[in-house]
């Protein structure tokens, strides 16, 4: 194949990306890393998760023991879920994070009482 | 700097933002007419200090930080630290845990070199080779998508070992998506070795000579196409290379002779792509069974490096060169001291020596030519329009510029 | 050329201490290590004496650090590049007093080394004699004078040049 019946070829395929958010996004793969879930029923606060994440987006509430966190500093390494042993952190497959709010209701996660998360 | 420099005439900055430079670096060249008589890089523009940063994470920590030195080579930087880690506490990876090792590496340099092929292309005025090179590219991505999870910062190595397997299902899919990008890439080969625009622009361009990249101390692609057998995939022998007999390409592999401009480059770089895609098959095909990392849980190896003392350095060949990391710990859970060298800082310096003689259209392909990534080199230029005699060229016009010689040169044959 | 000799042979030019790192990394590949201490009047014949016995010993980087009570640059290069599974990364390391912090280039002798001895200039605040080109390479030029980024005493980066509260903080942050 040359160069000149590539491009013809091109000319009647379909692009090699689609137009989000114009359309509806390509399916997500296996083993996607999306936002953070948070299961406070599950969690024994052995705070394992605090000691390994990169970026000190999860924080211990020790009156309660258990944790916080606030996705916009998440970098969804995924290695909170990897060390947690109960299996209360798990990553979703939700990318559709973007917000003009930084403090938007659905970057913060654990208890309701998220002291320090405020401004 | 200034007075001396002003005596030199005519200077024209590129850069610190370009469209021939995808991340901010100033290069400063003055010219005699046409013709460029000395050229001055400055870094700076994108220093973190990452460095310093990483001195106070703990060893788990400065893994995700690493990767993010660079969007590109995000493996790359990740897997020569978790190597100096190892290194540290004496750890030897398990043999599966080598070969998926290489296997993102791999797929990681093929999606590097197809996307500095299409930017040479952009350079030159060919942007065919543009949106070509990028659509293959995709393919690329979405492999590594299979692999990791997610498309760039796939997270994958680990102290000890790597994060995720490759399954049987994975494989399967993966060797049938290798399949037609080798396709597509063998085209983009036969393409761009004989394209008559190609040659033109890119034959005797940024030459260097053997001599000088050795005492230069060049790295990657940039040493390989002035003939100099040197890989640390092959040197070294770093994950499963050694098992699977890795040996470098140099240019005279591929076109006959070792051109040490422009075209060598290229021609080593897409020479390695399809040498990339013929070692992930062999990785994928004699990937012996076993565990995927010496350690069950990350976090048994964040405490067992926290006992670890002593320093340790941890190589690999990233898609541009050679990339070291050095550490220094003693006996607790953040290192002493982090350094990262990263190839670009030397191959793009090296372009200084190379600048004069070329005529200004060439500059941005000199400047492309080592596959710059700033990112890594952390570092970047400002020019100061205040010193020196100066005529204020736009980028819109450099590139003009470099398009316009395209069309001349076609014009002539 | 065994390791042992190899280091052996370098500690005779130096007269400094030095070990050896050997560790499997896979089946077939091993990876090599040479550290070897230098004196400051002494280091370029060790570099010398490597050139020597290898044509164009690769330099990989220069390691700029603050030990506390000293500095100490580390030269590390490659040899044996080229051959398959055989590369030794050897590693010079050099201390230089913090009261007297000067040291020779090798610019001489590896063109290449400009760009890592600018830096170290520049990060820990050692005086490089005799290089062509003293210009900082990496923070910018409004940053103040006398000011090292990686030196852990008094000539490091002072607090009020980074205590910054952060946009958005965390209790416990250590950023307040």
């Amino acid at each position: 194949m040359g160069l000149v019946s590539w491009i013809v070829r091109n000319l009647f395929s379909r692009p090699m990306t689609n137009r989000f958010p114009k359309t509806p996004p390509v399916p997500v793969p296996e083993g996607f890393r999306g936002k953070l879930q948070y299961d406070p029923e599950k969690c024994i606060g052995c705070q394992l998760c605090v000691r390994v994440c990169p970026t000190q987006t999860i924080k211990f509430l020790p009156e309660e023991k258990k944790i916080a966190f606030w996705v916009g500093r998440c970098v969804f390494c995924s290695q909170c879920v990897e060390v947690c042993p109960t299996g209360a952190l798990q990553m979703s497959k939700n990318f559709l994070l973007a917000s003009d709010d930084m403090h938007d209701e659905r970057y913060m996660g654990g208890p309701a009482r998220r002291r320090g998360m405020e401004r | 700097m200034s007075e001396e420099y002003r005596e030199l005439g005519v200077s024209i900055p590129i850069g610190p933002f370009h469209p021939a430079l995808k991340e901010p670096i100033g290069f400063r060249i003055w010219v005699e007419g046409e013709k460029i008589v000395k050229a001055d890089i400055r870094f700076g523009h994108n220093y973190r200090g990452i460095e310093l940063i990483g001195a106070r994470r703990n060893w788990i920590q400065i893994l995700y930080l690493a990767e993010r030195i660079c969007g590109i080579c995000s493996w790359s930087h990740q897997f020569p630290l978790a190597q100096a880690i190892e290194s540290l506490m004496d750890v030897r990876p398990p043999d599966r845990a080598n070969y998926i090792r290489v296997v993102v590496g791999e797929l990681e340099r093929i999606h590097s070199h197809m996307l500095w092929l299409g930017v040479l292309g952009h350079e030159i005025g060919f942007d065919t080779l543009l949106h070509l090179t990028w659509g293959v590219r995709e393919k690329v991505m979405d492999a590594l998508e299979l692999i990791s999870g997610n498309r760039v910062n796939y997270a994958m190595a680990t102290i000890g070992g790597v994060r995720r397997d490759i399954t049987e299902a994975k494989r399967d899919i993966l060797l049938r998506k290798l399949d037609d990008l080798l396709k597509g890439v063998e085209t983009l080969r036969d393409i761009v070795l004989t394209h008559k625009l190609v040659l033109l622009r890119t034959e005797g361009v940024g030459r260097y000579d053997r001599e000088l990249a050795l005492r230069l101390c060049l790295q990657g692609p940039m040493a390989r196409m002035c003939g100099i057998r040197k890989d640390v995939r092959q040197d070294e022998g770093v994950a499963a290379y050694g098992d699977l007999g890795f040996r470098a390409i140099v240019a005279r592999d591929v076109v006959g002779k070792d051109g040490c401009d422009a075209y060598s480059a290229t021609a080593v770089r897409v020479a390695e792509t399809i040498q990339s895609i013929n070692l992930v098959r062999d990785a994928l095909m004699e990937m012996p069974p076993g565990p995927i990392s010496a350690f069950p849980k990350p976090i048994v190896a964040l405490t067992r490096a926290s006992k670890a003392e002593g320093e340790a350095i941890g190589r690999y060949e990233a898609p541009r060169g050679e990339v070291i990391h050095y550490v220094r710990a003693a006996k607790s859970d953040k290192p002493k001291r982090w350094k990262v060298r990263a190839p670009s800082l030397i191959n793009v310096y090296s372009t200084k020596w190379v600048f004069p003689g070329h005529q200004i259209a060439d500059a941005v392909v000199i400047a492309a030519q080592p596959d710059p990534c700033i990112a890594c080199t952390e570092r970047a230029l400002i020019v100061d329009l205040d010193r020196g005699e100066r005529r204020v060229v736009d980028h819109a016009y450099l590139t003009e510029l470099s398009r316009r010689k395209s069309k001349e040169v076609m014009g002539d044959v | 050329m065994d390791l042992n000799q190899l280091l052996e042979e370098l500690k005779r030019v130096s007269g400094g201490e030095g070990f050896v790192q050997d560790q499997e990394m896979s089946k077939t590949s091993r990876r090599r290590r040479v550290w070897v201490t230098a004196d400051r009047r002494n280091f370029r014949s060790v570099i010398l004496k490597l050139v020597e016995m290898y044509t164009y010993p690769q330099l990989s980087f220069i390691v700029a650090q603050d030990l506390g009570d000293r500095l100490q640059l580390i030269y590390s290069f490659e040899v044996n590049s080229g051959k398959p599974l055989e590369a030794v990364e050897v590693s010079v390391k050099v201390d230089i007093p913090k009261d007297d912090p000067r040291i020779a280039t090798i610019t001489d002798m590896f063109p290449g080394a400009e760009v890592y001895e600018r830096e170290a200039q520049e990060m820990i605040g050692v005086d490089v004699v005799g290089l062509p080109d003293k210009r900082r390479l990496l923070i910018p030029e409004d940053f103040p004078e006398g000011v090292f980024p990686l030196r852990l005493d008094e000539k490091g980066i002072p607090p009020e040049l980074w205590k910054k509260k952060s946009p958005h903080p965390l209790e416990g942050d250590g950023n307040e």
